[in-house]
């Protein structure tokens, strides 16, 4: 009878050791391994059989990472193919085209699709912010989100969300305000408390107060009005009523735009405001189940997209020393026998490739890795299970270039003495120089609608031949002095070579008359 | 009562002055020659027609003073640029699109360079040499086709003139137009390594130029 007790309670050790076991067997048996560097994005790809608990299936692993904490001029950035006004889909490649056409100063290296989508609208399940933009905070389903500081490092988890903010961009795209919005859809309840409407308000706003109507460059917010985002130039300000039109929002509030903070030329944005660990963020992305967690694989998927089914998948990864990873796992692929990997295999795999943190993202059909290779033509590195890329809602991307610097925010009100625009203007040899102007931290040389800055009163014009139109301003500083309008348009005319000999012979000619 | 010696008087009076104011219709003609011809080397030599015109044309733009010039050029890449001298008097002036520069003659030359709402002064020194189509005498056009192009063995005289207008470049035709007693177009085409350049001289707006520098603002 003891010994049967023993026997029996030993047996319960072991079975119940075995099932709340913390060590899941884990490993990659490499049959294929190849390994490359795309303009200083390292991407392997791993062909062989991940053993998971005595589970063996074949797999087909594209692993895609750098460390943009070590290099100024490598970033991660979000991307979309999203309507002005509304949502949008398209599959990495068209993504990575409107980054490219989006961003002067941004070129894509790689990446993989981002959040989960409502596959009708193209809506991101997530927040979704792009450039400082919050473009989306989510319909309210508490995932994950990715947040990108331009530092280079990335932050996991729950931004603060504190209502809505209004953000006064002037033609220079500097902050001249910004200020809480009380709600959206509603009058203000507050003492100069100001509110926001959008087109789904469906009625008239008829308030007595005043309105300042704004018409919209871009606006996002869904049917059920989880999430608002708009941005647009001033269309007018009145205080009677107005019906809004689809591409228009307007602030309401008693004394809203009496100090004439807005004017023509300034740009006025309505986001959520979003805080905690994420202020400050420039691109985030939504993510969902949580992977490995501060160095600890996750033992037990509670929910997610199916954690127990194999599908392929996407993931996202930061190891110890800040490197970023991305991660796809081919699936459904019946003919090479790629059947994908449940949420406990991609755990294993993202901790096997050095995680403390790691994310899964949209997976299934979804799932799609691009790099651009050596002769700058980009190709997919995984193979789409849906025999074709999907288009997707959105996309994470290793790019090369430096982010700019955030915008500038202003005093408010802006009681610093204007600068006289520039004068004296002489061109010699392709050298403009003007008189200086004092308390000028510099100038702004509009060349043929492309601003560039010097720091002195003089700058070397390297231009093709043409007619070219130059403008100037001098630009103050941030607390004493307002940059100046620009000057008169100054002509400029550059000749070929040959040309130039023919203008010099009748110059001579000339004074010859 | 005019006294009976006074009409005499007043006829012959007349008749001097009659004889010796010159009408503008009156062709410039040599002395002992008939109104056709020049002396040259004291001979009297007959001009035809068009010589004759062509020689009162340029004789008479030597008389000019007041007028515009539109300067077209055109490059091997079809590329046209336009730009204007004028002349009013002492002060002449040349503006392309982006820049407009005046000379002023006296005993000093002056130029003003003008560039939107700027100007900046010099004292250059003064170019006694004429503008080039000013060297031309009737001899070395011959008329062709209602203009009177160069004749090539003239192209030489004119070839240093151009010298630094186009370097490497060869004259390969001039022509020349005229209009009463002044030139009215002058086209020319030259040839370089990179192709043909063609520029036309246009004249236009004879004593009705009047160039005023603008001050700075």
């Amino acid at each position: 009878m003891k010994r049967l007790l023993v026997t029996t309670l030993l047996l319960l050790v072991v079975l119940t050791s075995r099932i709340t076991s913390v060590d899941a067997s884990f490993r990659i048996i490499e049959d294929q391994k190849t390994t490359t560097y795309y303009h200083g994005v390292r991407h392997t790809e791993i062909i062989g059989t991940i053993d998971y608990n005595g589970t063996e299936t074949l797999q087909k692993i594209n692993y895609m990472g750098a460390n943009p904490t070590s290099f100024d001029d490598l970033n991660l950035v979000v991307g979309d193919n999203y309507l002005d006004y509304g949502w949008g889909m398209g599959d990495l490649a068209t993504i990575i085209t409107n980054v490219n056409n989006r961003y002067d100063n941004y070129r894509v290296i790689g990446g993989v699709n981002g959040d989960f989508y409502n596959m009708s609208t193209g809506m991101p399940i997530e927040a979704y912010v792009r450039n400082f933009e919050v473009l989306s905070k989510g319909i309210d389903v508490n995932r994950t989100v990715v947040g990108f500081h331009d530092d280079g490092t990335v932050v996991f988890g729950r931004p603060t969300w504190s209502g809505y903010e209004a953000i006064v961009f002037n033609a220079d795209h500097q902050i001249k305000h910004r200020f809480d919005i009380e709600a959206i859809n509603r009058d203000p309840n507050t003492e100069g408390g100001v509110t926001a409407y959008f087109h789904n308000v469906g009625r008239d706003i008829a308030t007595g107060m005043n309105i300042v109507v704004l018409n919209a460059l871009e606006l996002k917010y869904d049917e059920y009005g989880k999430t608002y985002f708009g941005k647009g130039m001033l269309e007018q300000n009145t205080s009677g009523t107005v019906t809004l039109d689809p591409y228009d929002f307007a602030l309401v509030g008693s004394t809203v735009n009496d100090d004439n903070l807005i004017t023509e030329g300034d740009t006025v944005v309505v986001q959520a405001k979003m805080g905690g660990a994420f202020e400050g963020v420039r691109f985030a992305i939504g993510a969902w189940e949580t992977l490995v967690k501060d160095g600890i694989v996750t033992e037990e998927h509670t929910y997610g997209a199916g954690p127990d089914v194999r599908h392929p998948r996407t993931a996202i990864g930061v190891k110890s020393d800040g490197t970023v990873f991305f991660v796809t796992v081919d699936g459904r692929d019946y003919i090479n026998g790629y059947r994908g990997v449940t949420a406990y295999e991609l755990s294993e795999i993202m901790y096997h490739f050095g995680a403390v943190d790691a994310y899964n993202l949209d997976g299934g059909g979804s799932t799609t890795m691009v790099v651009r290779n050596d002769t700058d033509e980009y190709i997919y590195l995984n193979t789409p299970s849906d025999g074709q890329p999907r288009r997707v809602t959105n996309g994470l991307f290793f790019v090369e270039g430096e982010h700019e610097d955030p915008p500038v925010t202003l005093p408010w009100p802006d009681t610093r003495v204007v600068l006289d625009a520039p004068s004296g203007f002489a061109l010699n040899d392709g050298v403009l120089t003007f008189d200086g102007i004092p308390h000028a931290s510099g100038y702004a040389i509009d060349i043929d609608g492309t601003v560039v800055s010097t720091l002195t009163p003089s700058f070397q014009l390297d231009l093709l031949p043409g007619l070219h139109m130059i403008r100037v301003k001098a630009k103050g500083d941030y607390t004493d002095y307002q940059d100046s309008s620009f000057s008169d348009v100054i002509l400029y005319m550059v000749y070929t070579d040959p040309m130039t000999d023919v203008i010099d012979w009748l110059k001579q000619q000339a004074e010859r008359e | 009562m005019i006294r009976p010696y006074l009409r005499p008087l007043i006829v012959a009076l007349i008749l001097l002055l009659a004889a010796c104011t010159p009408t503008t219709d009156d062709p410039v003609v040599d002395e002992g020659c008939e109104p056709n011809q020049i002396e040259i080397d004291g001979e009297c030599v007959t001009l035809s027609g068009p010589e004759l015109q062509l020689r009162q044309a340029l004789l008479g733009m030597a008389t000019k003073d007041n007028y515009e010039i539109d300067v077209t050029i055109i490059d091997p890449a079809s590329t046209t640029y336009d730009l204007t001298i004028a002349k009013d008097g002492d002060t002449s002036m040349m503006a392309d699109a982006a820049e407009t520069i005046y000379t002023v003659h006296g005993d000093t030359c002056v130029r003003h360079t003008w560039l939107v709402g700027s100007v900046t002064t010099e004292t250059i020194p003064c170019d006694d040499e004429p503008p080039f189509y000013r060297a031309f005498t009737y001899d070395m056009f011959t008329l062709s086709s209602g203009t009177y192009q160069l004749n090539e063995t003239s192209f030489s005289v004119v070839e240093d003139t151009f010298g630094t207008l186009l370097p490497d470049a060869s004259l390969t035709s001039l022509s020349l137009s005229i209009l009463d007693d002044a030139i009215d177009r002058i086209s020319m085409v030259f040839e370089r390594s990179d192709g043909t350049y063609t520029m036309v001289y246009e004249f236009t707006r004879y004593d009705d130029v009047t160039i005023v520098i603008p001050m700075e603002e």
